[in-house]
């Protein structure tokens, strides 16, 4: 099928499939899933100022379809969701303009990606790390397996932070926390995926459960609900600019609606460790993918 | 946790697909294709109506699809994965 805004050829069952592979990712794990979906776009030729605004216009269109999904199962604070994007959305901002600064000093690109490969690989393991003692806590103490956590430590301390106003969140089981706690981790995440140029759910869902103490199914289906916004947003920036191919997008979202509501369903099969643990090795995924893209193995530098 | 009987489920995911997959693919062949041209007018026009534009064909699209799932899932009286 030929696509005639970003004048490309391209099979429209594999722009099909590969939506569906990513709505699965993101309906499950709460991730845009751009790490994926973006190389995969640019290797049968699309051209690169398109790749990145296509791919958040269908992520816009799946994260709705995925959040609903969550939404009806009960795994979306709305209220933290809106309070995280007064955050993220400044965030975002000031990290582009970081971006912009840095730019000048030449080799951004590299630095930029060596960053986002450590973060990556640091929150994988982490995160592998912890869901391990978590489902073996479950084993040896017998401690309720859906929300067991073995890192609460941080969480602790976040939580005796009680700088006025305090909000509830009840839907994520919190009963009083600082609105600037959640404020600064929003600004942290958007900050970072300012800087780095990503979506920010790998970042974003891990920072949720173990610095703000959301449960795991609400921190996916709230990162959905959060995604909905951010790429809706990005979508209408990009395509002002004119780098969005709306009917590649359109094409994508036939599988990634499917993909993203058997994922959402999913995670009903699965306690929050679990999930964790399967999580983990997403951002391995990203970081070998960026690693390839700085090497010019997918049309790097 | 449910601990449902994974064939029922893994069968009736594959036939859900199954009748999704041939909807989907006569969508885009006819639905999509007849998008093509206006969209690609409205781009080279007008980026603004086209920008806001695509995001409600995005958000309706994504509402129409999840009908369509709903709606297989009840006709065919299949019990879901959920």
């Amino acid at each position: 099928m030929h696509f005639p805004i970003t004048d490309v050829t391209v099979n429209p069952l594999f722009l099909a499939a590969v939506g569906f592979v990513v709505g699965l990712l993101g309906g499950f794990f709460g991730v845009g899933g751009g790490f994926l979906a973006g190389p995969m776009m640019f290797l049968v030729g699309v051209p690169m100022n398109f790749v990145v605004g296509t791919d958040l216009a269908h992520m816009t269109g799946k994260s709705f379809v995925a959040a609903r999904r969550h939404r009806a199962l009960g795994h979306v604070d709305l209220k933290l969701g809106f309070l995280m994007v007064l955050g993220t959305v400044p965030g975002v901002e000031v990290g582009a303009r970081i971006i912009e600064f840095l730019e000048d000093a030449g080799n951004i690109d590299l630095v930029v990606g060596v960053a986002y490969i450590v973060i990556l690989v640091a929150i994988g393991a982490f995160t592998a790390w912890e869901s391990l003692r978590a489902l073996q806590l479950v084993r040896t103490e017998a401690m309720d397996a859906r929300e067991a956590l073995a890192f609460r430590g941080v969480t602790r301390r976040v939580h005796l932070f009680r700088l006025p106003p305090l909000i509830s969140l009840p839907e994520s089981g919190i009963e009083s926390i600082s609105l600037w706690v959640v404020l600064a981790v929003s600004f942290l995440t958007g900050l970072l995926a300012g800087v780095l140029g990503v979506g920010g759910g790998f970042i974003r869902m891990p920072m949720l459960i173990y610095l703000v103490g959301v449960p795991t199914h609400v921190a996916v289906g709230t990162d959905l609900f959060e995604i909905i916004i951010s790429a809706g947003f990005g979508t209408v920036t990009h395509a002002l600019k004119g780098n969005v191919d709306v009917l590649m997008a359109l094409v994508m979202q036939t599988g990634a609606a499917i993909g993203a509501q058997i994922g959402a369903v999913s995670t009903r099969y699965f306690a929050g460790p679990r999930i964790r643990l399967l999580f983990s090795v997403l951002p391995f995924v990203g970081a070998g993918l960026t690693l390839l893209k700085l090497t010019g193995w997918l049309g790097g530098h | 946790m449910k601990n449902p009987d994974v064939k029922i489920l893994l069968r009736n995911f594959l036939i859900e697909l199954a009748i999704y997959s041939l909807l989907v693919v006569i969508y885009v062949y006819v639905a999509l294709r007849l998008l093509a041209e206006p969209l690609e007018a409205l781009f080279d026009t007008n980026l603004v109506v086209y920008a806001f534009l695509g995001l409600i064909l995005i958000l309706a699209q994504a509402v129409l699809l999840e009908a369509v799932t709903t709606f297989i899932v009840s006709r065919l009286k299949l019990e879901r994965y959920e």
